[in-house]
């Protein structure tokens, strides 16, 4: 979601985007990132989760005690107990079950609306860093305008524009026509940090000495965008990007919250919580175990975000 | 050091702010005259700290909406909220009211009396003398012609209600003016005298009377409704025996209704009503029990536990006139080729056995929790003309099997999945589910589509969609307002027909039984239309909703008073006149 | 600095008019908001005479060129599903409450959050810095909406300390929990941001020079150090600002505030165009204005920053 865009960018340190070490040191990468990365527990952790997660999303089928929409005629809303570990809902649908499958929207959705986000952000940000002058201008007053439009009413916006028709196969996912909406609403609307980012990394890399000597020596502005400043990029970049996959997650179950997001009965944990709401004061399950594997799964990314900042950071090395 | 200082200065002064501005907006008045009462509920919990007293005393009503009404201008009021505040601060010439057999009919209101001539065609009203408008102004029935020429205006929503029944009407609205109102001497509106009024119409029409006791009939002040600063939609005036200042609609927080002590018919019992905004009932069962409400819906989930929590003399519940139904569209009429269609809405036998795969019992009890009585028919019970002795579908999931085979399908075999329109919000699609689930077991693959309010209306008003999941709360209690407008050929689409169903025998007996007079003839034919609606089953009718609120049993004046068309705590059809609150 | 300034404000016109733009198109393309306004069943004749009283029955780019003309002149329209209701009262009444909110986030989330920052770096890798540091995660992997749904159930439901929900004006109890959900969000990344820019001021040169002058460690801390580690806090803030604005709409719903967040939320599911556009565009104003001011209290509090171009 917009705002968690906006808050775990910011959570990066200005060195992180900017200037921070010389030529060599961006060039002669440690090769031993992953030690240092696994060296520390929390990131270690957060990967052990997000593995866990991966699994319960992929085997949902096969681990989960029933099918997501079974509705169990007599056992409406029953607390947690040895036959439903995390109780039912008004429906008799066992949650463990629906969090389970939950796992997959969320995940997914995290991670391709990212990559969208990453496509059109590091395109604008090469040409507009690299080409600079009114193209620059250009670019930037676009990707100011996204940042200044409130975002998540951006997303609400363009999943409201579109009919939302239900799956051939509601079994399948990416059958589901509601899954590509918020694909799209959250990759259009995640970007701009990312552009941002990249610009600056391109501008301090664009006047090295090595580009410089590229560009006088006729290389194509394509191959030397992409064959001597993108790799530089590379690190920020992966940064930024396993931060979003969280706040992606995080505007999914806002959209969801909102009663836009995945159709039902395909269970996501935003919209779990959503058909909570009512009754969370009295069922509490009903809000709880969605709500905690939304925070788990989005604090994983952001600690993992974390983690490799520090193993990236070439002052790490020093 | 003196940045930091800056910043602890900076943090000081938006605290200060923050202070300043939460508390701006407090109103001394209400402050002054309620914190000295004590709280009658005595249930004080410290949840109310620093918020809304208890209800006090006995001269407020507090009720509480889902949201702010749209408009109070009676002529754009099509939402029930409106409605509801609308009927406390306009009166229409004629009015709803249970007579001696507990039947709604209409009885005169600013009317003083009726007259029907000229082979049911002519009505000539005898007005009541000394009602004034809020404004202190004596109503003629100049009043009456300019508001109903200008509900048929190019602003009006509600225009349907006079358009095309009122000879002439047609050819006023299409001549197009600049002005709200325009003459017009074929318009069968006139004014006979002061006192007196004429209403003409094209062709007999029995349920006019009954149009006229909607809202959007009222009748307002020309000199009020013609000021562009301060529009009715705001400020309303009218002649109801409460009325609304500016100042007392304080964006969405609360509206303040005030006696209007010149009322014709007596000083109202309370001083006043007060509807407060709370987009959640989870929220207004809080206030409720806090003491802060006299009334307020029951959220889902929460039935029995509210019953328990409020005691079952607090709890108030009634019959409502309204069906809600599984409608399948027909390829009939210009749709005929439309193939997605079929096979359900040429082949009978697979909506028949819908209707016996259906489990009404469970979705009344567990679903609803008991806010819903399995569906007889078409028409509620408490509809004039209702059977209430059908029987009804029981499940039989053997006679539903049987009749899949008849139809083609057995075991729906062959049969491709269909989707289903449902409104965005969780009951709706919460009821879906649980019948969805129901229609697998006999092989009927549906899967939902859950779209907002507005393009659900889009996408049914244009063409007939395979399936879609509605209510229909009656606008007036006849049963025309079913079985005409919702099933005859001519309401296709938009206008009523979302089915596109049609049948020339149900059209013939619809379209006789509303130039007849008598109800007891009306209801021959109605019965004999609704059983061969209810044969070709283009609506899986699914549940009679029942109305359950809490409501002090302090609140005198709205049980007694409640009609089968109220379905929240707005009560639009309640003289409040009469109501108190002990 | 002035014709910096001037240089920032001109930049903003291109954006505001991008935001309106793409308000309209994404309001106008979604529907119109005359079919819900008719009711549930309309007669067809009867909808096309309100929909040409309302002017949608005008081409796209007339009616575009028509809010366009109406923005620049400052009117921002009327409502169509609140029947004529001025829009500018509409988005006053919106963000007089949530302003309100915003500003309480603000306190806690600074007071919070650079107390925090402190603390961590004072200590860094101590249990003061790791549980912040975990606190702090847990901030920004929070959904709001599940953080609004906690301390409900926590403070109004248990421990009945505030109101369930609500708005009556003049009341701070109903402000708290919507002011400490958001301001809890932001305190994060404001308390991890102050400890990293604080121990990164702490290892340069002049700190160790005023260590050796032998000042004691809570003055190097916080007079030497913290005023240089404000420069990026600052900034974040700023963007914290807006965002919270935006993150508003969330926590508005669960706390049923009829702030700015839930009026544009309803307006967007009824397409009521001119409210979405107006309340896209006084937003993105709100947003640019902020960055302009964090951009100059920037130059304020870090002399080294002029902005020369």
């Amino acid at each position: 979601m917009p705002i968690e865009h906006a808050r775990t960018v910011s959570a990066v340190p200005p060195n992180m985007g900017a200037s921070t070490g010389g030529e060599e040191e961006l060039v002669r990468r440690p090769a031993t990132w992953w030690v240092r990365l696994f060296g520390n527990s929390r990131s270690l952790t957060a990967t052990g989760i997000l593995f866990f997660m991966l699994l319960l999303a992929l085997a949902a089928g096969t681990l989960a005690p029933y099918n997501y929409k079974d509705q169990l005629r007599g056992s409406e809303l029953v607390g947690p107990c040895a036959s439903h570990f995390f109780g039912t809902d008004y429906l008799g649908r066992d949650i463990l079950s629906r969090v389970m499958y939950g796992a997959r929207v969320s995940l997914l959705i995290g991670i391709s609306a990212t990559v969208l986000s990453l496509l059109i952000g590091v395109t604008l940000g090469l040409c507009s860093g690299y080409f600079g002058g009114k193209i620059d201008a250009v670019l930037m007053r676009f990707t100011d305008t996204i940042a200044a439009f409130p975002t998540l009413l951006l997303a609400i916006a363009i999943t409201a524009l579109y009919k939302r028709t239900p799956a051939e196969n509601p079994d399948l996912l990416v059958a589901n026509p509601s899954f590509w909406i918020l694909f799209f609403a959250l990759g259009v609307v995640g970007w701009t940090g990312i552009a941002r980012v990249v610009r600056a990394q391109v501008l301090t890399i664009k006047t090295l000495d090595y580009v410089t000597a590229a560009q006088a020596l006729g290389g194509g502005s394509g191959r030397i965008m992409f064959r001597h400043v993108l790799p530089n990029c590379v690190a920020p970049i992966i940064v930024l990007a396993t931060l979003s996959i969280g706040g992606n997650i995080l505007g999914e179950a806002g959209l969801s919250f909102l009663g836009l997001g995945i159709q039902e009965p395909f269970p996501s944990w935003g919209g779990m919580l959503s058909d909570a709401k009512s009754y969370f004061e009295t069922q509490w399950w009903l809000a709880v175990f969605p709500g905690t594997a939304i925070v788990l799964t989005v604090l994983s990314f952001n600690l993992l975000g974390d983690g490799l900042r520090d193993a990236l950071d070439p002052k790490a090395m020093k | 050091m003196n940045r930091l200082y800056g910043v602890i200065a900076m943090d000081i002064v938006c605290f200060a702010i923050f202070i300043a501005l939460a508390l701006a907006g407090r109103n001394a008045e209400e402050v002054n005259s309620e914190s000295g009462d004590a709280g009658k509920s005595g249930k004080t919990t410290l949840a109310n700290k620093g918020s809304l007293k208890p209800r006090t005393g006995g001269r407020e009503l507090w009720l509480a909406v889902d949201s702010e009404p749209q408009t109070l201008d009676p002529i754009s009021i099509t939402d029930t909220i409106s409605d509801g505040i609308g009927g406390k601060i306009f009166n229409k010439l004629m009015r709803l009211q249970y007579d001696e057999h507990r039947v709604l009919k209409p009885v005169p209101d600013l009317a003083e009396s009726v007259e029907i001539t000229n082979e049911n065609r002519l009505y000539t009203f005898k007005l009541r003398k000394g009602v004034r408008f809020h404004n202190g102004r004596e109503v003629k029935a100049a009043d009456f012609v300019y508001s109903l020429k200008r509900l048929m205006s190019a602003m009006s929503k509600r225009a349907d209600l006079m358009n095309p029944f009122v000879k002439g009407s047609k050819a006023y609205c299409e001549f197009k003016s600049d002005e709200v109102v325009h003459d017009d001497p074929n318009l069968g509106i006139r004014a006979v005298d002061d006192y007196t009024l004429q209403i003409e119409l094209d062709e007999p029409f029995a349920p006019f009377l009954q149009h006229l006791c909607t809202v959007s009939c009222a009748v307002v002040p020309r000199e009020s409704a013609e000021n562009k600063d301060v529009p009715l939609s705001r400020a309303p005036v009218g002649t109801g025996p409460f009325k609304l200042a500016e100042k007392d609609w304080v964006a969405n927080q609360y509206l303040r209704l005030r006696r209007f002590d010149g009322y014709f018919a007596g000083k109202p019992k309370m001083e006043g009503v007060r509807f407060f905004i709370y987009k959640d009932k989870t929220l207004q069962i809080k206030r409720f029990m806090a003491g802060q409400l006299d009334a307020c819906e029951i959220p889902n989930g929460q039935v029995k536990k509210s019953t328990e929590e409020a005691g079952e003399e607090n709890v108030f519940e009634w019959k409502s006139a309204r069906t809600n139904y599984i409608g399948i569209g027909m390829p009939n009429g210009p749709f005929k080729d439309k193939k997605d269609l079929l096979p359900f809405g040429t082949n009978k036998f697979l909506r028949q056995a819908m209707n016996y795969a259906l489990d009404r019992e469970y979705l009344c009890k567990t679903i609803l929790e008991g806010r819903g009585t399995p569906a007889i028919g078409v028409l509620p019970p408490g509809m004039p003309a209702c059977k209430e002795s059908r029987p009804g579908w029981k499940k039989d999931l053997a006679k539903a099997r049987e009749l899949m085979a008849q139809a083609g399908y057995p075991e729906g075999k062959g049969l491709a999945p269909i989707t289903m329109l449902v409104r965005n919000d969780v009951d709706n699609k919460n009821i879906g589910q649980a019948m969805v689930n129901d229609f697998e077991k006999i092989g009927i693959r549906i899967s939902l589509e859950a779209v907002d309010w507005n393009r659900f209306l889009e996408m049914v008003d244009k063409e007939p969609v395979p399936m879609f999941l509605l209510g229909w709360v009656a606008d007036y209690p006849d049963p025309d307002n079913f079985l005409y407008v919702l099933f005859n050929t001519k309401q296709f689409n938009s206008a009523g027909n979302y089915m596109c169903y049609s049948n020339p025998e149900v059209d013939k007996l619809t379209e006789d039984a509303r130039k007849l007079k008598d109800m007891t003839d009306r209801a021959k034919l109605y019965e004999r239309a609704e059983n061969i609606i209810l044969d070709e089953a283009p609506w899986i009718c699914t549940y009679h909703l029942i109305s359950k609120v809490l409501l002090r049993k302090e609140v005198k004046g709205i049980r007694e008073n409640a009609t089968s068309l109220d379905t929240g705590t707005e009560y639009p059809q309640v003289e409040f006149m009469n109501v108190e609150v002990e | 600095m002035g014709t910096y300034i001037l240089r920032r404000l001109l930049q903003t016109i291109p954006v505001l008019f991008g935001v309106a733009t793409i308000a309209f198109l994404l309001s106008d393309l979604s529907g119109s908001p005359v079919r819900q306004l008719m009711g549930q069943h309309a007669n067809p004749e009867m909808m096309k005479r309100v929909s040409a009283h309302l002017g949608f029955d005008k081409p796209m780019h007339v009616r575009f060129a028509n809010h366009i003309l109406h923005l620049l002149q400052g009117d921002l329209g009327a409502s169509i599903s609140k029947d004529g209701k001025s829009v500018t009262t509409i988005i006053l009444d919106g963000l007089a409450v949530t302003i309100k909110i915003t500003m309480g986030a603000v306190v806690i989330a600074t007071t919070l959050g650079i107390g925090l920052g402190i603390f961590s770096a004072w200590r860094p890798r101590s249990w003061i810095d790791y549980s912040s540091s975990v606190f702090a995660s847990l901030g920004i992997s929070f959904p709001a909406f599940f953080m609004g749904m906690l301390l409900l159930l926590i403070f109004s439901v248990k421990l009945q300390w505030f109101p369930i929900g609500g708005y009556e004006a003049g009341y701070i109890s109903n402000l708290v929990l919507p002011s400490l959900t958001l301001g809890l969000l932001s305190t994060a990344s404001i308390s991890r941001l102050t400890r990293n820019c604080l121990l990164e001021t702490l290892s340069s040169d002049y700190i160790r020079s005023a260590r050796a002058k032998g000042r004691g460690e809570w003055r190097v801390l916080l007079g030497h150090a913290f005023p240089n580690a404000l420069v990026p806090v600052v900034t974040v803030m700023g963007s914290d600002f807006a965002a919270l604005l935006t993150g508003a709409v969330l926590t508005e719903t669960v706390f049923q505030i009829p702030g700015i967040g839930s009026v544009i939320a309803e307006a967007i599911f009824q397409h009521d165009l001119p409210v979405v556009m107006g309340c896209c565009v006084v937003f993105a104003l709100i947003f640019v204005m902020i960055n302009i001011v964090v951009d100059m209290l920037y130059a304020f509090l870090d002399p080294r920053i002029r902005h020369a171009d």
